[in-house]
């Protein structure tokens, strides 16, 4: 653990934009997070590590630049994690539940069960396509497609040019698309 | 417009980052298109099925639990900020690192062969027979054998250039100047020989230019001596030849006539010992390093006689010999690297005739053809 600026206090105004942050993002990149760890449990931890780290980094961190900060440092976690769980994973695989990412419907109160288990059963599908598409097409996919950041945003998460962002999340789609295209046709 | 571009923009027109221009070009494109046209409809699909996507919402706890570890001042995960190396980057920086290794490989190698070579080179120079075609690398300095290897076959087998060399030419010249300044003295002995002006002041400055010569090869001799290159068995030839270069030394201060010669010429050279001299002379081992000093000290200090006992090719050029010059080769070296020289003893006792050839193109260059001695007769022109 790195204890630099810990006995930092942020001021008011910031600590408002923290708090904003923490409404509006932890979702978002817990979701991030699971579709690349393929973890839920893990993913929690990601995202708030992401708003710890961006918690103690307030003095350093822009409060418009919040999103793609917490995005790449989740990006980071997310990374190292899998490096060092990378057999673990591999050994473990067939052990996962099924209940590891229980299925919330965007709309759920208003749905009849028929048209619950459609969406939940075309959710799965969608979920396999996004995990089916190698690293570096699924980041740019999550970022842009799902998560609706900007090019220059993702493409400083990803840290690559605004360019490469825009060409993978071509590949990406292309890819997507053709996995997912018996539920388009549908 | 062709479809890859098409397509590649429709993405970005999914993301409203196509120009309203560009944007009416590819629209166009898509509506006579069939195949862009299903991609586009496919496209939009699925965005609309990402956009259907279950949320993933946190844990009740999630924010108790974020200001429990604020509030207990833990820190940042130090993995925060450990970048992922690409697999480019770390394929550059193998690539750059095997580099750097085979770099100071072929250097340590290089100074090696170059440190060892000297070293080695009397070893395999002892077991080698002239004409044999085993050849032995010796290093980068070593010329490319591009004209073939029986021509080349001097320089592969170029003996070091040893103090004990240069002992046994100074020696043998020096028994040379010896016996043509005594039978220079015979001759001007003779009855009547004296009475004939011309030839007599022929003879007088042939014997000075001999005495003159003798004086230079004994004065190295004695100069290898003192660096304890060299020493005398018999140590009358020691003395003798030590008087003789003194006399001769002196005689440098008179005028070159036969007064000269009979007054300081003639007692100096009067031991027969000194017709001798390569027969007495003891050679400790060659020490390489020691030699080295020793001849560079000795090309400083006395570089006029160095030409006198050898004949130096350079170092630009193959030489390849008619004859009997195989096993006579040495490589001397100076800062400016090896240079090929042979004993002139030996060539002016053989046809005398060397020939230089361009390595590049394998020309003979009849410009640096060194012609010394006399040549045999019926020796290839």
């Amino acid at each position: 653990m790195v204890s630099a600026s810990q006995d930092y206090q942020p001021d008011p105004v910031t600590m408002v934009s923290y708090h904003r942050a923490l409404a509006e993002h932890t979702d978002s990149l817990k979701a991030y997070a699971t579709r690349l760890l393929g973890d839920s449990i893990a993913a929690e931890d990601v995202a708030q590590d992401a708003f710890l780290a961006l918690y103690r980094h307030l003095n350093q961190v822009p409060t418009a630049a919040f999103r793609p900060w917490l995005f790449r440092v989740a990006r980071n976690l997310c990374l190292d994690q899998l490096r060092r769980r990378k057999f673990k994973l591999c050994l473990f695989r067939d052990l996962q539940k099924d209940d590891d990412n229980p299925f919330v419907p965007a709309d759920a109160g208003s749905a009849r069960p028929d048209q619950l288990a459609e969406t939940r059963e075309a959710n799965q599908a969608i979920e396999v396509a996004i995990s089916e598409l190698p690293m570096k097409f699924r980041e740019a996919f999550l970022l842009c497609e799902v998560e609706g950041l900007s090019y220059e945003d993702a493409a400083a998460v990803m840290g690559c040019p605004v360019k490469t962002v825009s060409t993978r999340l071509f590949r990406a789609r292309q890819r997507f698309t053709s996995l997912v295209s018996r539920l388009i046709k549908v | 417009m062709n479809c890859s571009t098409c397509r590649y923009e429709l993405s970005q027109c999914l993301d409203g980052r196509l120009p309203s221009g560009r944007r009416a070009i590819v629209m166009r494109h898509v509506e006579t298109c069939a195949v862009c046209s299903a991609f586009w409809t496919d496209l939009q699909a699925a965005q609309n099925l990402t956009l259907r996507l279950a949320k993933m919402p946190v844990s009740d706890g999630f924010r108790e639990r974020l200001w429990e570890r604020i509030g207990a001042g833990e820190g940042t995960p130090a993995a925060v900020f450990h970048e992922p190396v690409p697999l480019l980057t770390k394929f550059r920086y193998a690539v750059t690192g095997a580099a750097a290794a085979a770099v100071i490989l072929l250097g340590v190698t290089w100074a090696r062969s170059d440190r060892d070579s000297p070293q080695r080179d009397p070893v395999a120079h002892s077991d080698r027979h002239p004409g044999s075609e085993t050849v032995e690398r010796r290093g980068p300095m070593q010329p490319t054998p591009e004209i073939g290897m029986q021509d080349a076959s001097l320089f592969w087998e170029a003996r070091p250039f040893t103090c004990e060399l240069v002992a046994v030419e100074s020696a043998k010249q020096l028994e040379q100047r010896h016996a043509t300044v005594t039978a220079g003295l015979r001759r001007l002995n003779q009855d009547g020989f004296a009475q004939d002006a011309a030839r007599s002041n022929a003879a007088v400055q042939q014997i000075l230019r001999d005495a003159d010569e003798l004086r230079v090869f004994g004065g190295l001799l004695l100069d290898l001596r003192d660096h304890k290159r060299l020493s005398f068995t018999d140590s009358e030839v020691d003395a003798d030849l030590s008087r003789a270069v003194k006399m001769l030394r002196n005689s440098e201060q008179l005028e070159g006539n036969l007064e000269t010669i009979r007054t300081l010429v003639a007692p100096a050279l009067n031991s027969g010992r000194l017709a001798n001299v390569s027969r007495t002379i003891m050679l400790p081992p060659s020490d390489p390093r020691e030699d080295g000093d020793v001849l560079m000290r000795l090309i400083v200090t006395r570089h006029d006689v160095f030409p006198k006992l050898f004949i130096v090719f350079g170092n630009n050029d193959e030489a390849y010999r008619d004859f009997g010059l195989t096993g006579n080769i040495f490589e001397m070296r100076d800062e400016c690297g090896p240079v090929w020289v042979a004993p002139r003893s030996v060539v002016e006792a053989g046809d005398g005739r060397l020939r230089m050839r361009s390595r590049l193109s394998g020309q003979v260059l009849p410009g640096i053809q060194i012609l010394t001695g006399r040549p045999k007769q019926g020796a290839a022109k």
